[in-house]
């Protein structure tokens, strides 16, 4: 097999681990210190990240920044996956594929800015 | 009491998920949904971010078990990022209640599929696309044989993986069914290739939408915290218990729960 294949492989089990201690982590002490229960969540309500994430921020709570970093590793590894695949592509000369990796890549962060709301 | 509890299913979500080659969205959706009372919108995001855990999980393994097509996965990844993005738009101007009623017909569906027995399909012509990129592939069955495979249909492929692509943003689901079926079924590759490549791909799929929903503030850490906390212990677990279990029992007994839920979530989306 491909070394970088191979190492794909491990970078993903290390990354998917460190977002679960990350995610553990987070949920312990928001269990803590807001409770287990979900009544807040039976109705939908449109908060922004930036919103959530500004006012833990300001707030200097930990426990919910633990846990947001946790769930930004998870997105993050298959974003990683397809520049890592780009790349073997690249290193095996196969630039139609390696293209088509790229073009996954961009679709992919563009799709990302479809949720912020403007 | 509620995240506990949560957590405590979805552990058992990822441990039937991996026993029975299932995304976790299947179960977690239901669950947050029919059982806790959670807005389905909450449901979805946070079993989207519970697949991308999973998922990301399985690829490191499929990897080096050389049925995954890397290649292949590359391309049809185009197809289902694309679909998610126009199933993301969808779901943001859709009323929920048809979230609902879809998620029912979807539960229905995948029952049935379960049911249906699986046979290898095998393409005699490789398709000039597939030709073009290199895409077919071999793989080494058990005893020891050596299976070379070609790939029919590339565009009609990519035309389906598409709109497996809408029904995961839509649902919160990875749509592997969707993918095998047009793997197996329009691209006649073999069952074994369609699964590994599929499951490879699911994470990249979810993370399309996950992403949108996690900027839009859909995914609530307090939901999806002891969701992915759960799904990759008991998916770790399952993988383990796989061989020493009644996988077939466990499969029947699954797809008369599944009928019942499918009639819930139906029920819940048309009240």
């Amino acid at each position: 097999m491909d070394n970088l294949e191979l190492r794909i492989s491990k970078f993903l089990r290390a990354g998917v681990i460190t977002a679960g201690i990350f995610l553990f982590i987070g949920w312990m002490s928001l269990l803590f210190a807001n409770g287990s229960s979900f009544t807040t969540f039976q109705t939908y309500h449109a908060i922004p990240l930036s919103e959530s994430l500004g006012a833990a921020l300001d707030a200097r709570s930990w426990t919910i920044l633990i846990a947001y970093a946790g769930l930004i590793i998870l997105i993050s590894l298959p974003i990683l996956r397809v520049m890592l695949t780009a790349l073997i592509f690249i290193k095996q000369k196969e630039y139609l594929l390696a293209g088509i990796a790229a073009f996954v890549l961009i679709t992919l962060i563009l799709s990302f800015t479809l949720g912020i709301e403007l | 009491m509620e995240s506990i509890l949560l957590f405590f299913i979805s552990i058992f979500g990822g441990f039937l998920g991996a026993l029975l080659g299932l995304g976790g969205g299947i179960i977690i959706v239901p669950v947050l949904t029919l059982f806790l009372g959670v807005d389905i919108r909450y449901a979805i995001s946070a079993s989207l971010i519970a697949i991308v855990a999973t998922s990301s999980g399985a690829a490191a393994s499929f990897l080096k078990d050389r049925l995954t097509n890397l290649r292949l996965a590359v391309l049809l990844e185009v197809g289902t990022v694309c679909g998610a993005i126009v199933g993301f738009l969808v779901a943001k101007n859709i009323n929920s209640d048809y979230l609902y009623v879809l998620f029912g017909f979807f539960l229905m569906f995948s029952a049935m599929m379960m049911l249906k027995k699986k046979e290898d399909h095998r393409a005699t012509v490789d398709h000039p696309w597939s030709e073009k990129l290199k895409l077919a592939g071999k793989y080494t069955e058990k005893n020891g044989e050596l299976v070379h495979y070609k790939i029919a249909k590339v565009p009609l492929g990519l035309f389906l993986m598409f709109f497996a692509g809408i029904l995961s943003a839509l649902l919160g689901i990875g749509s592997g069914i969707f993918k095998v079926m047009a793997m197996d079924g329009a691209m006649k590759i073999p069952m074994k290739v369609s699964s590994a490549t599929s499951n490879f791909m699911i994470g990249v799929t979810a993370t399309a939408s996950a992403g949108a929903y996690f900027l839009r503030g859909d995914i609530r850490p307090e939901i999806a915290c002891p969701v992915s906390v759960g799904i990759i212990a008991g998916s770790w677990i399952g993988a383990r218990l796989m061989p020493k279990l009644p996988a077939i029992l466990i499969r029947k007994i699954f797809v008369g729960v599944l009928s019942i839920v499918a009639i819930q979530m139906l029920v819940k989306g048309f009240n």
